[in-house]
């Protein structure tokens, strides 16, 4: 179902939580690239064209609804799953049109993350 | 010629005698008399100055026209003076008012001829011709054409003077010739004049206190308009101006003021409420081009008489941006907070879940150790930042060694130092002393703040070195440093500065923009840059400014961009 070779580009300003998501989807199969805050993430959108975008809200620089702004003004439509903390939910709905995907950090397990993924990506084949 | 006639001689004699004495008394009889009725008639002048000066007190609370003060000396004046007519000029600036009051019927001959010779005796006050000012006319009385045909044969002027300024004239007249007196000439002069100089004065208290008033509405930092029952604005300060952007504009109205308000604050509205229902109004954050304001809208009240409303402005934009830096500082605290403990939370899951690898195992486990200091950092830097707050942080100041504090941090940071593949050193100048008075505890803090700061914000093979020399009071510093072989980026004039040991970190490193200096102290200092993406808070910086502020020394930073930096204090030798 799921084509092992999808990439997946995870935007997070913490070393700590991307090194694990990373070694995660790595293990499922995925090809893993990661940015550090918004502007580093558009960059790797450009560049990388990654199947699905993990993406953190709170980061320095650019935050992630900007960056998800930014996207749709390029009309880059990468399938985007924000993860964030309980204060964001508001600024999600807020900024996006679209019913927004997203998982808050602190209710969910990796596995969960991981499966999230995996049916979003489903989806769209 | 007898006695008969002797005693008819007598008689007469008696006779003559009795009517001179009683012709002397009828005399005296007739003088009391005549001064009886002068008397009484001084006392009838007294009494009518007396009743003028007692009703214009009694209006004074009223407004006190030029008009009005001439309506009451004129009211009286039929008690005490005979007269055909009496009569009145005002000048005002586009017209002159004329009153004249009859007591008999007199033809128009006699009015016409009244308003000319007042207005020849005005213009010869003034010296100013008067023809072709319009005459609005007013007559209480009977006039008519077939009255008698006579001018004024008795006639006296009294100029109207208020602050020093002919205003107008009072004018009494009678058909018949002759008939005035001095004494009622003068009595009339005098209580026009007392009068008169009453409301000159009255003016002129009045005009003190409304400028008085002025004068601390506009020095008053908030912008305040009252406006009157009728939503006429009465005062306006430039402060009002400013926030609503019309400074340059005169004679502002409330259309004004709601135009600019519209949408934001309903601004006739509330007057109105405020009035209507007696209540003060607290706006919410009002948003204008100059700025956050609250209004206060508030009716103005005499006792029970409602006089109008008054609107404050109040400029909250400085507390709306403290407001914001403290919302900023909370939630990047949060989030400094609950990134690395969910990061630990997803280490140890992925523990648990599958099998891992021993060396993955090692590496995870210096994730969990890492995350957790840095949270531990934090979290005491907060409490200590509190402790400083509330004035409860305490030193201990004892003499202490700077070199053998300075040589145990940088062996204990030399591990830190290898990983991030910068060589640590310290460098002394000569003449340290062995002990200096000061807390070894918080300094070594302050070193570890530094020093940490330092390997961060390094680059790979780059150096820091912790540098610490003597300086006395009036030496220049770079001497100094040069004397003991000490290189650094301070360039400050420290001649003030009294004898101190001078302790530095240098840093070989990207350097500081000159804009971001002023901030790096500072508990507020704008998180989402620098310090953010390497990790830690910029809190340590303001705990150390603190510490060395307790010891009465200086902190400081100087660098030169895409080169270095360092970041230095001074600890007072007593």
């Amino acid at each position: 179902m799921v084509n092992k070779s999808k990439k997946i580009l995870i935007v997070d300003d913490s070393k700590n939580y991307l090194f694990i998501l990373s070694q995660t989807f790595t293990e499922e199969g995925f090809s893993v690239v990661t940015a550090e805050n918004g502007e580093e993430g558009l960059e790797a959108v450009k560049n990388e064209k990654p199947d699905l975008i993990l993406l953190d809200i709170e980061m320095p620089k650019m935050d992630g609804i900007t960056m998800s702004r930014k996207l749709k003004e390029l009309n880059i439509h990468v399938p985007i799953i924000f993860l964030t903390n309980m204060s964001d939910v508001g600024h999600i709905s807020d900024a996006t049109e679209t019913a927004a995907d997203y998982m808050i950090k602190s209710d969910v397990n990796i596995k969960d993350i991981v499966s999230r993924v995996k049916d979003r990506l489903s989806q769209k084949a | 010629m007898t006695i008969e006639f002797l005693i008819v001689i007598i008689i007469t004699i008696i006779f003559v005698i009795i009517a001179t004495v009683e012709f002397f008394v009828f005399q005296k009889n007739v003088n009391t008399e005549k001064s009886l009725a002068e008397r009484e008639r001084d006392a009838k002048h007294k009494m009518y100055e007396i009743s003028i000066l007692n009703e214009l007190s009694d209006r004074i609370g009223y407004s006190l026209s030029v008009q009005n003060v001439i309506e009451i000396i004129i009211r009286s004046l039929r008690e005490f003076v005979n007269y055909t007519a009496v009569s009145y000029m005002l000048l005002l600036p586009e017209k002159i008012i004329f009153r004249a009051y009859l007591e008999k019927s007199v033809s128009h001959k006699f009015i016409d001829d009244i308003k000319v010779k007042m207005l020849n005796s005005i213009s010869a006050l003034l010296n100013v011709d008067f023809q072709n000012k319009k005459i609005e006319e007013t007559l209480w009385g009977v006039a008519s054409s077939g009255g008698l045909e006579e001018v004024a044969g008795s006639f006296f002027n009294i100029p109207i003077v208020i602050s020093n300024k002919v205003v107008g004239l009072m004018t009494v007249a009678d058909t018949q010739a002759g008939f005035y007196k001095e004494e009622e000439m003068t009595t009339l002069y005098k209580t026009s004049q007392q009068a008169a100089r009453a409301v000159t004065r009255l003016q002129g208290v009045v005009e003190l206190e409304k400028s008085k008033l002025n004068a601390m509405v506009a020095s008053i930092t908030d912008g305040v308009v009252m406006t009157d029952m009728d939503y006429e604005i009465l005062v306006v300060n430039p402060a009002a101006k400013r926030a609503v952007g019309l400074e340059n504009k005169n004679d502002l109205a409330v259309s004004d003021f709601a135009g600019v308000l519209a949408g934001k604050f309903d601004f006739k509205d509330k007057i109105e409420e405020s009035i209507r229902l007696d209540k003060v109004f607290l706006s919410g954050e009002v948003s204008l081009t100059s700025g956050f304001f609250q209004i206060a809208v508030s009716p103005v009240k005499d006792n029970w008489k409602t006089l109008g409303c008054v609107v404050v402005f109040r400029d909250i934009t400085h507390e709306k941006e403290v407001e914001r830096i403290k919302d900023d500082f909370t939630s990047m605290i949060v989030h400094e907070l609950r990134s690395p403990l969910d990061s630990i939370k997803k280490i140890i899951e992925l523990m648990r879940s599958s099998e891992v690898k021993k060396a993955r195992q090692i590496e995870y486990l210096q994730m969990i150790y890492g995350g957790s200091s840095d949270m531990l950092e934090l979290i005491n830097n907060l409490l200590d930042i509190a402790k400083i707050e509330a004035g409860k942080f305490e030193l201990i100041k004892q003499p202490s060694s700077i070199k053998e504090i300075i040589e145990s941090r940088v062996l204990f940071f030399n591990i830190a130092a290898k990983d991030a593949r910068v060589k640590i050193t310290s460098c002394f100048g000569k003449n340290i002393p062995d002990k200096v008075e000061f807390d070894s505890h918080t300094i070594s803090q302050v070193l570890n703040n530094l020093i940490s700061n330092a390997i961060k914000f390094n680059r790979e093979d780059g150096s820091v070195v912790v540098q610490a020399l003597l300086h006395k009071k009036g030496e220049n510093i770079e001497k100094e440093a040069k004397d003991s072989k000490i290189n650094w980026f301070i360039k400050k004039n420290m001649a003030e500065v009294p004898d101190s040991l001078l302790v530095a970190v240098t840093n070989s490193g990207q350097g500081i923009a000159p804009d971001q200096i002023n901030k790096l102290f500072n508990k507020f200092f704008q998180v989402k840059t620098v310090f953010a993406q390497k990790g830690g808070t910029g809190l340590g910086l303001a705990i150390t400014k603190s510490i060395i502020d307790s010891h009465g020394g200086i902190v400081g930073v100087e660098s030169i961009e895409g080169q270095g930096a360092t970041f230095y204090f001074t600890l007072p030798i007593n």
